[in-house]
Parts: C-alpha cells; sequence; structure tokens
C-alpha cells in the first residue's frame, strides 16, 4: 500500500530560479525505512520539507502535481494535523531545544502538552521513551547546556514520544562525531524495528547500506536512480556523478578488476568479509 | 613553524580545557586533528592563532610569542576557518566578502584581485562571486569562508570540520585545495571527524582525548592502535576494520593495498578468467 | 531511571522557602503594592525603607546573592545618574557650592535624592519580582488566565535567546578577529569593527528564529487545542489568601490616609 505518494510533483522556492524538485513521481510504502542521496542541492531537503507539509504550510513558492500523504493532498491538511502525523527531526541539533525547559525530562514532555495529553500519561510516556533511548543521565540537565550530540538524542526522544508513524529525519549525524553519530544509528535502527516508515536523508552511504531498504538518489531535483541498497550502492558510475558509494563495494570493484572471486558488490563490511573469506576457500 | 610547549589552558572560570600540548607544526605539513567533541581539540587549535592564550607554557608561530601580539597580528601568520559560515559572513557579494580583508589591510588593487583571482579557483566559487553569501547554499558558504582565509596567504590555515555536511564534490575540491596549498608550502591544520577523510588525504594524525594529544603518528599507525581508538573513542576507516578481521599485518587503511595484501596473501583468491567481470 | 525525580512532577514543585513557593499573582500583588507606595508618599525615606525591605525579602528567599548582584549594579549605575543630573541641574535659592556656571543648591539635591531614590525603590520592586519568580510559574498563570501558549513561549525563549545570543557574538567576535580585524586599541578600531559583528549576529537571529518556529512547529505547537502542563503549581493556601487580603486592605488604608491627609 502506498502511504506517501508523489505524483509529478515540481516545486519552486519564492524567489528561486530553478526547480528544487522536478516532475517527481514515486510511492513509499509502510513500515520501509528509506535512504535518500545524492549530492548537495539535489532536492533532498525540499522532499523531506514537501511530505511533512512545510511546503507549502511555512514556505511559499509554487507547487505543482500532487502530494498524497494516506491518500489525502498535503493542500487539504491542516498543518497541525500533520504535526501529529510525521514527526521531523533536522539536522541542527542546537535549533530543536526549545529554550523554555529547565530539565531534558520537561523538554521531551513538550510536545505531549502541546497535545493535550493528561499529566499521569505524558509523565509514563516520557518515562518509556527516557529508558528506551537511555537518557536516564539526561533527565535533571538542563537542555541548553547540552553537547550536540546530546542534544540531537533528546531531540529525537522529544519527536518520538509523540508517537508518530512517520518520521523525517534530514542528515541527524553531519554535525556529530563518531561516537554520536553510532549512538544516533542505534536510535534510528530501534525505529525501524518498530515499522516506523522512515525517510531519512544522509551522506554517511556507509549507514544507509547498512539499515536501509530503499535507496532513492537525488540529481538536479529528480529521482535518478531507487532500488535495494544492494542495488543502487554498488554502482560505481555513481561515484562519477557525484554521488560516494561505500568503501567496500569500491574494494569490490577494484578486486573484481584483478580478477579477484567475488559474486556480488559488498555494500556493507560484513558483506566484504564474508566475500573475502569466501572466495578464499573457494580455491583452497 | 608553530610550537606548542607545555601548554595548558584554563577558562576564565577555571575550566581547564587543554593539558601539557607539545605539538610542532612544520612549514607545508598537513595535519589532522581528531577525537571526540569535548576532547580539547577546538582549543588547543585555538591557541596557535591566539584566540585563546596559554594559561601556561608558550606558544611561537613563526618566532612570535602569541602572549605578546594581538589575534589581528597572529592572523597574519594563521588562517582560521570557523565550523560556521554563517558566523563570519557579512558582505553583500561573496567577491566583497573575499576581498573585505585585504582592503583592510590595504593592499593594491593588482595584488586584491590576484589573491582573490587564486582563493576562488581554489574553492570552486568563481560562478557565485556576484552573488549575495547568503543566497549561497550552505555548503558553498563554508568555501567562501575558506576562500577569504586563502587570500590572506598565510603559511599556516586551520579548518574546523571542513567535511562537514559536503558532498562527494565538495570533498574533492576540499583535497585539491589542500595538494595545492601544500605544493606552495603552506600548512594545513584540520580538525574532522571523517575518518575516511583523514585516511585519504592525511599522513600525519593528532588524536586527542581528554584535553590531552594522546597520540602523534602516521595515519594508519593511528588507526591500528586499539588503545588510541578506545581512547579517542574514533571509529578506524571500514578498509582497516576489514584488515584486522583477516588477521592481515602492514597496518592497512586503504583499498589498493587491502587488494594488494589479499592478492599476494592468498593467490587462491584469483580464479582468473573474465567471467567474473560484469 | 530516576523516577522518584520522573513522578516529582505529579506534584506542584515545591523549594519550601515560603516567599519562593508563593503564587507568581500574589507575588506580583505585593509588589504592586510596594510600587505604588513610594509613588504616592513622596519621601525619601520612605523610599530607602523600602529598598532596605527588598534585601530583606531577598535575604528571606535565598536570593541575596543574586539578587544584590543585580540591584546594586543598577542601583548604583541609574541612582546616581538620575541624582546627580538633578543635584547639579535645578534650580534653587539656597547655594550650596559653586562649580563655575554649575549651581548646586539644596533644592536640586533635595529633588535629586528623592527622585533617585523613587526610580530605584520602582525598579527594585520588578527586579525583586523576577528574582523570586520562576519564569515557568509565571508564564502558567498567565496560560492560566487565558494567554496563548504562542506569546508564553516567545516570552520564555526570549530569555533563553539572549543567552543564545551572547554566545553567538562571541563566536563572531573570535572569528572576525581571526580574519585579522582588530576589536582591541582606539575607538576608530572598535568602530570599523562593528559592521562584521552585528552584520552576521542580526542575519543569525532571523534564520535562528527561523530554523526555531519550524522546529517548534514539528512539535505540534499549532494544535488548535487547549494544552496540558507537566508542571502545576499549587492552589493558594489559605494562610497566603490571609496575608495577601490584609495586606490589600492596609495598602487601602493607608492610601485612603495619605489622601485625606
Amino acid at each position: 500500500m502506498s502511504y506517501i505518494e508523489l505524483k509529478q510533483v515540481s516545486y519552486q522556492y519564492p524567489l528561486a530560479s530553478e526547480w528544487a524538485l522536478n516532475d517527481v513521481t514515486y510511492s513509499f510504502e509502510k513500515g520501509k525505512l528509506y535512504g535518500i542521496i545524492g549530492a548537495n542541492r539535489g532536492g533532498k531537503t525540499t522532499l523531506c520539507n514537501l511530505v511533512r507539509g512545510f511546503i507549502p504550510h511555512f514556505y511559499q513558492g509554487e507547487l505543482m502535481g500532487q502530494v498524497l500523504i494516506e491518500g489525502k493532498d498535503i493542500r487539504e491538511w491542516e498543518n497541525h494535523q500533520l504535526s501529529t502525523e510525521i514527526g521531523y527531526i533536522f539536522q541542527n541539533p542546537f535549533s530543536q531545544i526549545s529554550g523554555v525547559k529547565e530539565t531534558v525530562f520537561e523538554e521531551i514532555a513538550l510536545g505531549l502538552e502541546n497535545l493535550g495529553v493528561d499529566k499521569d500519561e505524558m509523565i509514563e510516556r516520557t518515562i518509556q521513551v527516557v529508558k528506551w533511548l537511555k537518557l536516564e543521565d539526561l533527565i535533571k540537565k538542563n537542555p541548553n547546556n547540552l553537547s550536540g550530540g546530546q542534544r540531537q538524542r533528546v531531540a529525537f526522544a522529544s519527536i518520538i514520544v509523540m508517537n508518530h508513524d512517520i518520521l523525517v529525519i534530514d542528515e541527524p549525524t553531519s554535525q556529530l562525531d563518531p561516537s554520536s553519530t553510532a549512538e544516533v544509528f542505534e536510535i534510528i535502527h530501534m525505529l525501524k524495528e518498530q515499522k516506523k516508515t522512515i525517510l531519512l536523508v544522509e551522506h554517511k552511504v556507509e549507514l544507509i547500506a547498512e539499515y536501509a531498504d530503499e535507496v532513492l538518489v537525488f540529481e538536479k531535483g529528480q529521482i535518478a536512480s531507487y532500488g535495494s541498497p544492494a542495488d543502487i550502492l554498488s554502482r560505481k558510475d555513481l561515484m562519477e556523478r557525484g554521488i560516494s558509494i561505500p568503501s567496500v563495494a569500491l574494494l569490490g570493484h577494484e578486486m573484481r578488476e584483478k580478477n579477484m572471486a567475488m559474486d556480488s558488490i559488498p555494500i556493507t563490511k560484513s558483506q566484504a568479509l564474508e566475500q573475502i573469506l569466501k572466495g578464499g576457500k573457494n580455491d583452497d | 613553524m608553530i610550537e606548542l610547549k607545555d601548554v595548558t589552558f584554563a577558562y576564565p572560570n577555571g575550566y581547564i580545557a587543554n593539558e601539557n600540548l607539545n605539538l610542532v607544526i612544520n612549514n607545508g605539513e598537513r595535519v589532522a586533528i581528531i577525537g571526540q567533541n569535548g576532547a580539547g581539540k577546538t582549543t588547543a587549535v585555538k591557541l596557535m592563532n591566539r584566540l585563546n592564550k596559554p594559561t601556561t607554557g608558550d606558544v611561537i608561530v613563526d618566532g612570535n610569542n602569541t602572549k605578546e601580539r594581538t589575534t589581528a597580528q597572529i592572523s597574519a601568520y594563521v588562517g582560521y576557518v570557523f565550523q560556521n559560515p554563517d558566523e563570519q559572513i557579512f558582505n553583500s557579494t561573496v567577491a566583497m566578502e573575499v576581498e573585505y580583508m585585504l582592503k583592510y589591510r590595504k593592499l593594491d588593487q593588482k595584488d586584491i584581485d590576484r589573491r582573490r583571482d587564486r582563493a576562488v579557483e581554489l574553492t570552486g566559487i568563481q560562478d557565485y562571486l556576484k552573488m549575495n553569501p547568503l543566497d549561497v547554499p550552505y555548503s558553498l558558504r563554508k568555501f567562501i569562508t575558506i576562500a577569504v582565509v586563502l587570500a590572506m596567504e598565510t603559511p599556516y590555515i586551520i579548518l574546523d570540520e571542513p567535511t562537514a555536511g559536503q558532498d562527494l564534490q565538495g570533498l574533492k575540491t576540499l583535497s585539491n585545495m589542500m595538494d595545492a596549498l601544500q605544493d606552495e608550502g603552506r600548512s594545513v591544520i584540520t580538525i574532522t571527524h571523517d575518518m575516511e577523510f583523514v585516511a585519504d588525504h592525511f599522513t600525519r594524525v593528532v588524536a586527542m582525548a581528554n584535553k590531552q594529544i594522546i597520540a602523534d603518528d602516521t595515519a594508519d599507525n593511528i588507526f591500528w592502535n586499539a588503545e588510541v581508538i578506545k581512547e579517542a573513542r574514533i571509529k578506524e576507516p571500514q578498509i582497516g576494520e576489514i584488515a584486522k578481521e583477516l588477521g592481515l599485518k602492514g597496518n592497512i587503511i586503504h583499498r589498493r593495498d587491502l587488494v594488494d595484501a589479499l592478492s599476494h596473501q592468498k593467490k587462491a583468491f584469483i580464479r582468473g578468467g573474465s567471467n567474473e567481470k560484469e | 531511571m530516576d523516577y522518584e525525580f520522573a513522578y516529582s512532577f505529579k506534584k506542584p514543585q515545591l523549594t519550601n522557602n515560603w516567599i519562593l513557593d508563593m503564587n507568581p499573582l500574589s507575588k506580583l500583588n505585593l509588589l504592586i503594592i510596594l510600587f505604588i507606595i513610594p509613588i504616592t508618599v513622596q519621601s525619601w525615606k520612605w523610599n530607602v525603607m523600602i529598598i532596605i525591605f527588598y534585601f530583606l525579602v531577598a535575604l528571606v528567599a535565598g536570593c541575596f546573592k543574586r539578587f544584590t548582584r543585580l540591584y546594586l549594579r543598577f542601583g548604583l549605575m541609574v541612582g546616581l545618574l538620575l541624582f546627580v543630573l538633578r543635584a547639579l541641574f535645578i534650580p534653587g535659592e539656597n547655594l550650596l557650592y559653586k562649580l563655575w556656571f554649575i549651581n548646586i543648591t539644596q533644592e536640586g539635591v533635595d529633588s535629586g535624592l528623592q527622585f533617585s531614590t523613587l526610580v530605584v525603590a520602582i525598579c527594585g520592586a520588578i527586579i525583586l519580582y523576577s528574582i523570586v519568580t520562576r519564569a515557568k510559574d509565571f508564564m502558567y498563570m498567565i496560560e492560566k488566565l487565558g494567554a496563548s501558549r504562542v506569546i508564553s513561549y516567545v516570552i520564555l525563549s526570549s530569555f533563553q535567546s539572549i543567552i543564545d545570543l551572547g554566545e553567538m557574538s562571541k563566536v563572531i567576535l573570535d572569528s572576525q578577529r581571526a580574519r585579522g580585524i582588530e576589536t582591541e586599541g582606539n575607538i576608530r578600531q572598535r568602530i570599523k569593527a562593528f559592521i562584521p559583528i552585528l552584520g552576521p549576529l542580526f542575519l543569525g537571529a532571523i534564520s535562528n528564529a527561523e530554523e526555531k518556529a519550524i522546529a517548534m512547529d514539528a512539535r505540534a505547537f499549532s494544535m488548535p487545542i487547549k494544552n496540558t502542563h507537566l508542571c502545576h503549581l499549587r492552589s493558594l493556601p489559605v494562610g497566603e489568601k490571609a496575608i495577601l487580603i490584609a495586606a490589600n486592605i492596609a495598602f487601602i488604608g493607608f492610601v485612603v490616609w495619605r489622601l485625606m491627609a
């Protein structure tokens, strides 16, 4: 069943001279994690803004075609309905902290206050998310004094507590160090296991290779390619078009060039190891 | 040469951010500084251009003790590109932004033109010169601030997280730029979290943890030092991980070396025949 | 998991200091009284007494240090300035001291004393209120009185924005210094450094505000329903009610007495 549907969608930001999205048609299914990659200015963030309805509810500009969320046109959704339907996690850890709460616990509960959830339920749901994301050590801290990585985890918790079925996550780790990045991806992994529908924009293709069910490649406002991670992220020609592929995939290509055994091009470390070990054994 | 001698740095509130730093950066060297957030990387590089003054110890930049100079004076030697370009840009066109400090220093127009053109060429922002910097996409705005610093033609350039938010094209521009700078004998000091970038473009790596320098070594030695990886909370490049798990020797971190090692070590890998090719 | 902390939100969060725990509206009521007294009395001795009283209240509330630091900085600055201006320039007949064309008169000194203590006393009420009242309690009250959540958010977040802007201006200052712009030294150089610092600060503030607006929208800020609160205030204790009633009656009596006199 298609859950989010784009039909010949084009969009131009106000005062912009080029189309940020140009005739995009795609169906997103329920319960899958979509990895969205591509060079900067390819249309990735615009897609996120559109699916969440920030376009056209917040950004004006020219929108053509149809964006359907659960069968209903984005223009017909009220903005506040979308905020209960679709969660959004942003790139910048600093802008997502409300700045009005004194503790992380209160910060996480803020969305529930806005939804009118009663106090007892609010406390239980916040506790649940805190435990789930292992934020116990942070709950008494002032959110305005946290590090970038901690803030990003709190931002995830603040959205997850609202329990959306669809999550749009736009480059969540671009400003984080490797250990915070790993923590954020642990969260994304847990959300995937909960069968949430996730649109994830991420430059780190190693992580997309690990977690995505489908990969969309954006180029100049269009979906240039899409398919399974194994099909897309093994393609060497993407490199020439300015899109990274995992280093193990490049390794696979180089091994093939040297006539070394490779059944298929690996895209994750474990696949690469498996292939190498198997290749070695075949001929022992 | 930039020299940090037994430097400790504490904030006015008493919080110690760097302890016992000893580091020498020679002309034309390229150094990556890695480590977890909070390890003290940024405070350490800010000692090099005197945004931070050492609490104890000395920082010497080409013979100038930073304690005896202003930041503006040291800026003639050390250029510093901040992480967030938006905290710096204020002119109404990209060209004006790049030229601002050159005019501030009252250089003659010929020199200004030459420096601007060179800086703009290295950073690949030629097409944007007449635009308002705020209309330039974020990932390219970073290159505007890099161009600003390059135009100053300082012998040392510090880049704070240049790879954040950059795509493949941006990474290519960065690596070409660093090569060109090195050919000119200028040093590049880069703070980064991108370990693949470090493995591909740096030979010397300084790892920091808990306010201190815990290792100053070649990239392959650093990524094969289990203790450093644990302490600095970094992740080695995937190629290195694979080589380790296969039990290969030789501190491999690059694809080519891994392919070579596999083909040499296990002749059995090579099946021959072109049927394996697509 | 610190359940004790999590469940503490079920009860009003009391500090066990009766001034701090007082309802923000009760405190507002009492401070309005203290605010009006100096205006009606017009005597610098009363003003000074009230100023001393503020220090006592701050002491009992356990915020003496914070209050004193803020108040002294303000009181010394504004109070002295107002006093000096009045003392120097108000004409009068009893000359105390003559300096070139400036005549310091008894009337000037009296008027300066009166006016400066009045302003300092009135502002003391506001500063004291801001110190002994948690902003979130105040916003909770005005939301309960019917103010929209957006208004209370804007007011509350502006406190944090001031801190954030301060931080941002430090980074901008650093980045311009690193570029070679002299920010130390003579006035001319400092003025020259003004635009490179204010420009990014202004634009940064705008773009931060926009980003935050969208991020808060993702947290369902635009829901058209009545929001709930994780923290709440206790209902007014009887003792507090009694104090309020007594204080208001006494105040009205006092004002009537002054008007009659």
